[in-house]
């Protein structure tokens, strides 16, 4: 839920060494190098030492052995970043495989062009460093309130930029006739890109890969059976119950829900007072409208959990999850008060000392696996009347979904006045042409 | 003899050109050393063999400081990016990034 108070558990993917409060130095000799730059395969960073690599065999959670880094022979493999090296932290968001993101998980190491049509091993074999491209390790994306770089224009091959966006090789026309030199259907299609994105028709499902987690329940969390954790696992291999973190629910091959975006996001920032009421409370949302012609419609995974909040204060708590026992932490102690009380005062933000669950939500912009052509939407997706993916947008005319009855009964009417009199002009000179002869 | 012609083809051409293939980006004539597209070069260096690298490191911070010793501006570089700092000042003047904002999982 948050860094703060967690800080052992969530470093273990920092690119850094040692984050273990909120007093480290960010100094340079304690960047991880090799994490990104580790060509063997072999360095992992251990899930809760705030950073650090095994340099022992460690046993995490029971199970999992991690084995000691030989630091020597991966410090003489570096290399340039891959898919796996990358993959070490972004696949793995959320605490799992494919757990947050929807669109980021471990197919990606050598994915088939069904799944990502870029990164295809066969095929284009792209890291992720192809498209996000990467000057003096700063390495482009969008950045919070801060959309992606580039222009939407057009760069030619050997041109050196920005080359995150689809548009910076495809361009704001980039459907072109492969076979003949002209063909009016890529014409329309290609009046799309000004209102919507690449992404939303040529990433028609999400979750394609692996499972990723569609909502998560923290108030059920902490139940024992026969003071043993419960860990019951669902369908899709994932858990569908497990004491330290609740209820979830997992999706594959998902729809998204579509949103206009303009590339900026919007956060709820723990300390920001926030009224509970009907509807979920928004966490991290996209910014965009229709009149803003820097937004296009856009695809998003929606990510539903019920979560700890301060009735009084009315703040979002920040729980102590990771720690020992007497730390207050709630995988040690399964009490979410003392958690809360813990992590609030690590944020150094006032508690009440009452904890209520509130339903929440974060969108993410799926911009991850795309999927080969023959798999990009079809028109009837969205230009229906009733039930295509974009009828709850707004701001826009979709032929097909939108309909002024008064003027298509106009429209009608005149058709049928000018047929009227077509046929009666027809008619009167099929008479006289007959009484001519 | 008339050309007239000659001016009906330029007109009909003329607009394709308005979105051909010219580079008119942020970035427009700026040629970085290393130009990559769909592969990055093949590297300069072997690293398994630098007399640095063939030690037996107690820490990470020790491969650390090795890699620096050699990529000297590296650490400046990182030091202020996302990655390292987990900290994005918001346009607002509100903290963001990694270490700042909360989630739902």
């Amino acid at each position: 839920m948050a860094v703060t108070s967690n800080w052992c558990r969530c470093t273990s993917c920092h690119a850094g060494y040692g984050w273990k409060d909120k007093s480290f130095d960010f100094a340079v000799e304690k960047i991880d190098c090799l994490v990104c730059h580790d060509t063997t395969g072999t360095y992992k960073k251990f899930p809760t030492d705030c950073g650090y690599p095994p340099l022992k065999d460690k046993v995490f959670a029971g199970k999992k052995l991690f084995k000691a880094v030989n630091l020597a022979y991966v410090a003489q493999h570096v290399g340039y970043s891959t898919r796996e090296s990358c993959g070490k932290c972004h696949f793995f968001s959320g605490g799992g495989d494919g757990v947050k993101r929807g669109d980021i998980d471990s197919t990606l190491i050598a994915p088939p062009k069904k799944i990502d049509a870029h990164m295809d091993a066969k095929g284009l074999n792209f890291t992720c460093a192809t498209c996000h491209t990467t000057t003096a390790h700063e390495i482009d994306g969008r950045h919070y309130d801060t959309p992606a770089p580039g222009k939407r224009e057009l760069a030619l091959p050997r041109y050196e930029g920005h080359l995150v966006k689809c548009e910076a090789c495809h361009g704001t026309r980039p459907h072109r006739p492969e076979k003949k030199l002209f063909d009016w259907r890529l014409v329309k299609l290609n009046d799309h890109t000004d209102r919507v994105a690449c992404q939303t028709c040529h990433i028609p499902l999400y979750a394609r890969g692996l499972p990723t987690n569609t909502y998560w329940d923290w108030s059920t969390a902490g139940r024992f059976k026969d003071g043993k954790p419960i860990v019951k696992m669902g369908p899709l291999g994932r858990p569908e119950y497990h004491t330290k973190k609740g209820t979830l629910k997992w999706g594959k091959n998902l729809v998204p829900v579509y949103r206009w975006y303009n590339g900026t996001y919007s956060y709820l920032l723990p300390g920001e007072k926030v009224e509970a009421g009907k509807d979920p409370i928004v966490l991290i949302k996209p910014n965009g409208s229709p009149e803003d012609p820097d937004s296009r419609i856009f695809p998003f995974k929606p990510h539903f959990g019920k979560q700890p909040y301060d009735p009084v204060n009315k703040l979002m708590i920040v729980p102590k999850l990771f720690g020992p026992k007497g730390s207050g932490a709630f995988w040690a102690e399964f009490d979410w008060k003392k958690a809360a009380a813990a992590g609030m005062k690590a944020a150094g933000l006032p508690f009440s000392g009452k904890v209520e669950f509130v339903e929440t939500v974060y969108y993410h912009a799926l911009s991850h696996m795309v999927a080969p052509r023959e798999d990009a939407l079809k028109c009837a997706a969205c230009h229906v009347r009733q039930g295509g993916r974009l009828a709850s947008i707004s701001g826009v005319y979709l032929p097909g979904r939108d309909r002024h009855v008064e003027l298509d009964k106009i429209g009608q009417t005149l058709c049928l006045i000018a047929l009227l009199f077509v046929s009666i002009h027809g008619v009167a000179r099929i008479i006289i042409a007959l009484k001519r002869k | 003899m008339r050309v007239w012609w000659v001016g009906v083809i330029i007109l009909l051409l003329a607009p394709g050109f308005g979105y051909s293939a010219f580079v008119r980006g942020q970035n427009a004539g700026i040629q970085l050393a290393s130009p990559r597209y769909f592969a990055p070069p093949a590297s300069t260096a072997d690293h398994s063999k630098y007399e640095e690298l063939k030690k037996d490191f107690k820490t990470p911070e020790e491969v650390t400081r090795a890699c620096l010793k050699c990529h000297n501006k590296a650490g400046e570089q990182f030091k202020k990016t996302l990655h390292y700092t987990w900290t994005w000042k918001g346009k607002d003047g509100r903290l963001l990034g990694k270490a700042h904002v909360i989630n739902n999982y």
